[in-house]
């Protein structure tokens, strides 16, 4: 039936409640009226309107900060930029640091340095959140969350400490000491004792040695030559930092206060059990745990700086 | 080879063989099988399946347990279920998270041969040149007698 005389123009949805309007007459056959009309169903407002529906919002980017101070862990989201640690109150500094030539010195920054194929690192002290190492980097002492090596880069894994390692599509790392770390991401080549949590080889890659892992993903096209054992409950032991995992666990599973915490961790930071903003204990710290602005506040003191 | 793609034998879950099953054909298992395996098409190890012996196959995908070596000639998928205990060896390697492996591994598809150039046309090679021939200066190489 044509619109109502109330409406000049018949669109598909005025169609769409004429019809359902017809299909739904009250007991004595008469077309149920425009002002108990059924309302839209409230389980799909959007229906019949493409690209209407949202699914998720857009987020922001989040950053996992350590402080390279005091060792605190924080999330910043947002930019990344100079920040504030929430627990030592020390100036956070997120530049790009780049070192094409010799370079020595002290470099500290919650952003990127990168080390070019052309750098050399000599008795330098680099603190960073990604540290690729595309150059020499074995007379430095390097500390960073994720670090990447690229084609050419030589580094000496006893004076480094990092979380993630990603091995670039054209490097090969073939180390002298075993690899320990969270995460490892092989595009490139890789010879080494692997000790991780989580190791992806991607299509290209090619990893050899002793793997032991307790999730290990191959993607189709990557190489595996290794002994393997992955999927068992491995302990992992990374480069001086604990799993992030772990150190959430350390104060959960017990479910205790703090005394036990540092009673059973000396010298670890309170803030690092959660990850975030510690809010059990606002005053210094007691007990056994001494506040060591250079350790890692992951575990116990490493050699590594 | 002759791929029977249209023949697929089907080991049921409740089916336990003990002994060696060879094959040209796809086959999935997901039952028992104590004993080795030799097919030469298709294999799939359901997640029901527990097999105790070796395979030789041209491609297996896994999602069940297997105890023993697997040798394919094209490729092995080893699904989130898989649970295997023996070394394998392949072209190609898939392995999905939560897979447990345990063993040895030689997989390793860059490491193929090249394949062959194609020969130039006679369009675009160059002209044959003769090898130069130096002439000798009088008096040796050191120019005196």
């Amino acid at each position: 039936m044509p619109g109502s005389s109330r409406t000049s123009m018949i669109d598909g949805f005025t169609s769409v409640q004429m019809v359902r309007r017809a299909a739904k007459r009250n007991r004595n056959g008469a077309p149920v009226p425009r002002d108990d009309a059924e309302a839209t169903p409230a389980a799909e407002p959007f229906a019949g309107k493409i690209g209407a529906k949202v699914t998720q919002t857009a987020l922001p980017d989040r950053y996992d900060i350590v402080c390279y101070e005091c060792g605190y862990a924080f999330v910043l989201t947002g930019h990344l930029r100079r920040t504030i640690c929430p627990k030592c109150r020390a100036q956070l500094e997120a530049g790009a640091t780049v070192a094409a030539k010799e370079y020595s010195g002290a470099a500290r920054t919650i952003g990127t340095v990168h080390v070019k194929p052309a750098g050399v690192l000599k008795d330098a002290v680099v603190t960073a959140r990604i540290l690729i190492v595309e150059g020499d980097a074995t007379g430095g002492t390097l500390r960073c969350q994720q670090l990447q090596i690229g084609k050419g880069g030589r580094l000496a894994l006893d004076r480094t400490t990092f979380r993630d390692l990603l091995i670039a599509g054209t490097a090969e790392f073939k180390p002298d000491a075993p690899v320990k770390c969270r995460a490892l991401e092989v595009k490139g080549t890789i010879d080494a004792d692997i000790l991780a949590e989580r190791v992806i080889v991607r299509a290209g890659g090619l990893a050899s040695g002793n793997l032991r892992a307790e999730r290990l993903v191959v993607d189709d096209g990557g190489g595996l030559k290794a002994t393997v054992c992955a999927g068992k409950k491995t302990e992992t032991e990374p480069n001086g930092e604990k799993p992030r995992n772990e150190r959430h666990d350390d104060k959960t599973r017990t479910g205790q206060g703090p005394r036990s915490h540092h009673q059973g961790n000396p010298g670890q930071h309170p803030g690092a059990a959660r990850g975030g903003r510690d809010r059990t204990r606002p005053g210094p710290l007691r007990g056994s745990g001494s506040h060591r602005p250079d350790q890692e506040e992951h575990g116990p003191a490493t050699a590594a700086v | 080879m002759n791929m029977k793609s249209d023949t697929k034998t089907i080991i049921a879950e409740d089916v336990e063989i003990t002994g060696a099953i060879k094959c040209a054909s796809d086959i999935q298992i997901d039952g028992k099988l104590n004993g080795d395996m030799t097919c030469g098409n298709n294999v799939v190890v359901g997640a029901t399946a527990n097999i105790k012996g070796s395979l030789m196959v041209e491609s297996i995908s896994v999602l069940g347990a297997v105890n023993g070596n697997i040798t394919a000639k094209d490729r092995i998928e080893l699904k989130t279920t898989a649970k295997v205990n023996g070394d394998i060896k392949a072209k190609r390697l898939t392995v999905e998270d939560g897979v447990t492996f345990i063993g040895k591994s030689e997989v390793n598809p860059t490491g193929s041969a090249p394949a062959a150039r194609a020969p130039e046309s006679p369009a675009t090679a160059l002209p044959y040149q003769p090898p130069t021939v130096e002439e000798k200066k009088p008096g040796g190489m050191f120019g005196r007698k």
